[in-house]
């Protein structure tokens, strides 16, 4: 065997290049460390898009299927986190509108952004609530604009709805939460 | 200077009128900074929303779904392979049969030949009356029929197919009917050598002049009415020389080699597959089975980055040598060398021949088989294992474009074998052959690197 040993700099690990190649090489040691460091925040996007455990179960076992196969055609050209994270997304939202028929209307374009007041004692776990008791459409649309921030334009490609339909789902789905939150501060 | 110009200054500043902003403009300054607080107050409390996990067994679900989803596909391709195998093999085999298929011509000249091949003098082998009808059913439709007023005396009836000229005239007037043709003493050797000439059996002067010609009329079946093996002057033929595969129901073993052509992702890597083949041959059909080996020679390069820890040490207050720090030195290696992987490897299939000529014989084969690995030797770990010794290094990260050499491939396999027999029993085979491996032999990135593989197997024969 020939050894040819030269001293360099740099070249610092890269856990998550490591985790991808793993996951093509289809080690399934590799594909459980990464199941496993994102598992908790893809699971909080699909629950609160499903707004229901067993169904946000299901969205997270099909996404990270999906991840594993599709693997090998990310390209590193953005975070791992962000395009797993539009798979789930993506499951999240084909399962709620195979399941609940989810719908959006037209409605008239938003004139101005509605601005809610959310008062310092308010606890988040009880805002979240306040959010997922939205409707389907309006909570698909407030989270991923809103939460996961995701711009109008991405917003309506995944959902298959125009930029104005966001745009105007958003608005009124900020005043029903403003108003819930408001009958709460009352 | 300055002075003069300051007092200019204040006198047309004095002098200048105040604007004051309007009465709500502080207002609505403040309910944009409301806006603002309020809107940092709602992405604060956004990103303060709760993180929810999964259960914990949601990822030995993924992983049965994972491990089914292997089973699947590997299930998929076996039945792909199956189909296709099958739909090659019929292919091949309905060809094979047309175009051997004889004509009738043909087969009444074998016939004959059957008939002369035979004792003359042992009239138990003189063939029973055979419908002629039933033994060449394609020439039924091209049959004529003619008059039976029409026969002169002394006459024979004779069926034969349309393509033959005689009766391509008569055909034109009748057409899907038993022909009876008249036929002479004088021009009953006309007819046959019409037939002959078309089935390439040569039929000498003497034959046809000592033919008995019958009192009365009846239907000519040349096997039994026209023998010509009545005559002792005919001349018999000597039985054909050995031909390779032509034997029917018998054993044979063979030692074969197949160097097989894998691409390995970045090169080609020759497989050489060496095995004892078991087969059996049943007219037509053969199975077989075979054991053997495996093995090919990857030649590597992998480059390997990992830290040197070197410790700067000091001799401490109590004479001994203290260790103060360790200094990391990143280095980056560059390996070459050589794996050879073993495989156990096992078929079954199942033949079909082809032709057989003379000494040459051909037969198309189609099976499945396995390999299972018997050997890992991988060179990258045992590198590592080295180098942690050797400099109490830490491996940082590795690089090669080495395929992962899978435990188990499965794989379909079809050939032609070409035979040609050397000696009574014994036959040198020459097959191109080609491997689809529906459970890869190798793997880059998750994919096969190569599923369709092509090689030259050469063989020896020994038929019992």
């Amino acid at each position: 065997m020939r050894n040819v040993v030269r001293l360099i700099t740099g070249n610092k690990s890269d856990i998550e290049r490591t985790l991808v190649q793993g996951c093509i090489r289809n080690e399934r040691i590799a594909q459980r460390d990464l199941y496993q460091k994102y598992c908790d925040a893809m699971f909080t996007i699909a629950y609160r898009i499903m707004n229901n455990r067993d169904d946000a179960h299901d969205a997270l076992q099909d996404s990270f299927i999906q991840v594993f196969r599709d693997i090998g055609q990310y390209r590193f050209d953005s975070t791992l986190g962000a395009w797993i994270k539009t798979i789930v997304v993506r499951t999240s939202l084909r399962l709620l509108s195979k399941n609940r028929n989810l719908a959006f209307t037209d409605l008239e374009e938003a004139k101005s952004d509605e601005m809610i007041l959310i008062p310092d004692t308010l606890n988040s776990e009880y805002l979240e609530k306040v959010i997922l008791s939205l409707p389907d459409g309006y909570r698909a649309v407030f989270l991923l604009t809103e939460v996961e921030g995701y711009t109008h334009e991405e917003t309506a490609k995944m959902l298959g709805i125009s930029t104005g339909t966001s745009k105007s789902q958003l608005h009124h789905a900020k005043k029903m939460l403003k108003n819930r939150l408001s009958t709460l501060m009352d | 200077m300055d002075e003069n110009i300051n007092p200019m200054k204040k006198r047309l500043s004095e002098q200048l009128p105040t604007h004051s902003p309007d009465p709500g403009s502080w207002q609505r300054m403040s309910a944009k900074l409301d806006a603002l607080g309020a809107e940092n107050a709602f992405r604060e409390k956004i990103e303060q929303l709760p993180q929810h996990s999964p259960d914990i067994d949601t990822w030995s679900k993924i992983n049965l779904r994972l491990n089914r989803i292997g089973y699947y596909k590997t299930a998929k391709r076996i039945a792909l392979a199956v189909a296709a195998g099958l739909a090659l093999f019929i292919t091949v085999s309905r060809v094979t049969d047309y175009v051997q298929k004889p004509d009738a011509n043909t087969q009444f000249a074998q016939q004959l030949q059957n008939n002369k091949l035979a004792d003359p003098d042992d009239k138990s082998l003189t063939p029973a009356p055979v419908n002629t009808e039933k033994q060449i059913p394609e020439a039924e439709n091209n049959l004529v029929s003619k008059n039976k007023s029409d026969i002169p005396k002394p006459e024979t009836k004779i069926k034969v197919e349309a393509k033959n000229e005689l009766v391509a005239e008569l055909a034109n007037e009748s057409e899907s009917q038993v022909l009876q043709i008249p036929v002479s003493n004088e021009n009953i050797s006309d007819v046959l050598a019409e037939i002959h000439s078309s089935s390439t059996i040569p039929i000498s002067q003497s034959e046809t002049d000592n033919i008995d010609t019958p009192s009365e009329s009846k239907v000519f079946q040349p096997e039994l009415s026209v023998n010509p093996l009545s005559n002792p002057s005919v001349k018999y033929y000597t039985p054909k020389e050995p031909v390779a595969g032509e034997n029917n129901n018998r054993f044979a073993v063979a030692m074969n080699y197949l160097p097989e052509n894998v691409n390995n992702g970045t090169d080609n890597s020759i497989f050489h597959n060496v095995d004892l083949t078991a087969s059996y041959n049943k007219e037509k059909v053969r199975f077989n089975t075979s054991v053997g080996m495996a093995y090919n020679e990857e030649q590597l390069e992998f480059d390997m980055n990992y830290d040197v820890k070197t410790p700067v040490t000091a001799i401490g207050p109590s004479g001994h040598l203290d260790t103060l720090r360790y200094d990391v030195a990143n280095v980056d290696s560059q390996y070459q060398g050589t794996e050879k992987h073993q495989y156990v490897t096992y078929n079954l299939g199942l033949g079909r021949r082809l032709f057989s000529f003379g000494k040459f014989s051909s037969w198309i084969n189609a099976g499945a088989g396995f390999g299972i690995q018997v050997n890992n030797p991988d060179l990258i770990a045992s590198t590592q294992n080295s180098i942690k010794g050797q400099y109490n290094a830490q491996i940082i990260s590795v690089k090669s474009d080495k395929p992962v050499y899978n435990d188990v491939n499965v794989n379909f396999v079809t050939g032609i074998d070409f035979n040609y027999s050397i000696l009574n029993k014994l036959s040198i085979t020459f097959a191109p052959t080609s491997r689809w491996y529906f459970k890869p032999l190798l793997t880059k990135d998750n994919q096969p690197t190569d599923e369709l593989t092509l090689g030259f197997r050469t063989g020896l024969k020994l038929d019992f």
